[in-house]
């Protein structure tokens, strides 16, 4: 793994673990959506930090060159997020549109009560 | 002095006629909301027949959504203290009395109704993941919460702001934990519960353990990186 390798890993690293951690301080992101990005952060940290364990892990995978092996676990990270981001908005989705349907449902309610009220008060008159 | 009863009810429509019932006829120096987590049975409809106090949220948001909405409405209406109850009837209201007496003997923010101040812990898996949260509390604060996960909280005017107005103040140990390094004091009364007795739980068996890693995560990890404010 050459150096430069690792120092892109280190700098992705530190610069994903900072911008968690500043957007935390500024109460700008829950508490769910960090645990990603801080594992992330600490993966990617120890393979720029410690390369012994990508060469290990590629020579048990079968995977010739350890800078494969990183770019694997990049794939696999990305891959989980998209999965979940994925199934979040299809979650979001479905919400939205029973949220519209339920705000629907319930104005024509108050309007059909409101127009209830105004009949009755005409007919006092 | 008011104080709010907040009851967050998903598909509960087997138990909420009891649990509201009992706080109208027995404790009506409480004032009480049902908040109504979008469920998809016939909890609404009760609701609406008996006359409860409802506050109905169009979609499902989860207990701490619900939790903040109830918190949110005391807030709205100038409550002094908002108990949190569960809407399946396994907490009794007898004891908010102790609880807000216990409130105002020690001046403090957060009393947890715990089944676990004169009583010792029975062993389960579920009262395993309860200690592990408890030595988590008290290795990165240095105190003692008993029963981490009661439901039965009652917190004063000062954390009804903080609980629903501003992010990360969830209902959860993780919560509690980065509260007490802030500063803020928080009690424990005995209190005993009883099993459900109708009904589905809000934690099921595969949410528990994404439990036990998000709360683990939260105290261990996530608390450090937040700015603490008294």
């Amino acid at each position: 793994m050459s150096i430069m390798l690792r120092t892109a890993l280190l700098i992705v690293a530190a610069f994903s673990i900072v911008w968690i951690i500043a957007r935390i301080r500024r109460s700008k992101v829950r508490l769910e959506d960090t645990l990603f990005w801080v594992g992330t952060g600490g993966i990617l940290a120890v393979l720029g930090l410690f390369p012994q364990v990508s060469y290990r892990m590629a020579d048990a995978l079968g995977i010739i060159s350890p800078a494969n092996f990183v770019f694997l676990i990049m794939i696999c990270l990305l891959f989980e997020k998209v999965l979940t981001l994925s199934i979040i908005h299809s979650q979001l989705e479905d919400k939205y549109v029973t949220m519209a349907a339920e705000m629907a449902l319930r104005c024509k309610d108050l309007e059909e009560q409101v127009e209830e009220l105004k009949k009755a008060q005409e007919d006092k008159n | 002095m008011k104080c709010l009863i907040i009851i967050p009810a998903y598909n509960e429509a087997d138990n909420i006629e009891k649990v509201v019932d009992n706080i109208i006829k027995n404790y009506p120096q409480y004032d009480y909301v049902v908040v109504n987590d979008g469920s998809t049975d016939a909890t609404r409809k009760v609701c609406k027949t008996r006359g409860y106090n409802l506050l109905e949220l169009p979609v499902n948001v989860g207990l701490a959504g619900a939790v903040k909405s109830g918190i949110k409405y005391a807030n709205y209406y100038q409550y002094e203290y908002a108990v949190q109850i569960d809407g399946d009837g396994q907490h009794d209201p007898a004891y908010i009395a102790d609880m807000l007496e216990e409130m105002k003997r020690n001046d403090a923010d957060i009393v947890i109704g715990s089944r676990f101040v004169d009583e010792k812990k029975p062993f389960s898996s579920r009262m395993f993941g309860s200690n592990l949260i408890s030595l988590a509390i008290w290795i990165t604060t240095g105190k003692k919460i008993r029963d981490v996960t009661s439901g039965m909280r009652l917190f004063n005017k000062k954390m009804i702001k903080k609980f629903g107005y501003q992010m990360n103040y969830g209902p959860e140990p993780d919560t509690l934990a980065f509260l007490l390094n802030c500063g803020v004091k928080i009690c424990e009364v005995q209190v005993s519960m009883q099993e459900r007795t109708a009904g589905t739980s809000y934690l099921t068996m595969g949410r528990s353990i994404s439990y036990m890693m998000h709360v683990l995560y939260g105290i261990l990890v996530f608390q450090w990186f937040r700015k603490r404010e008294r």
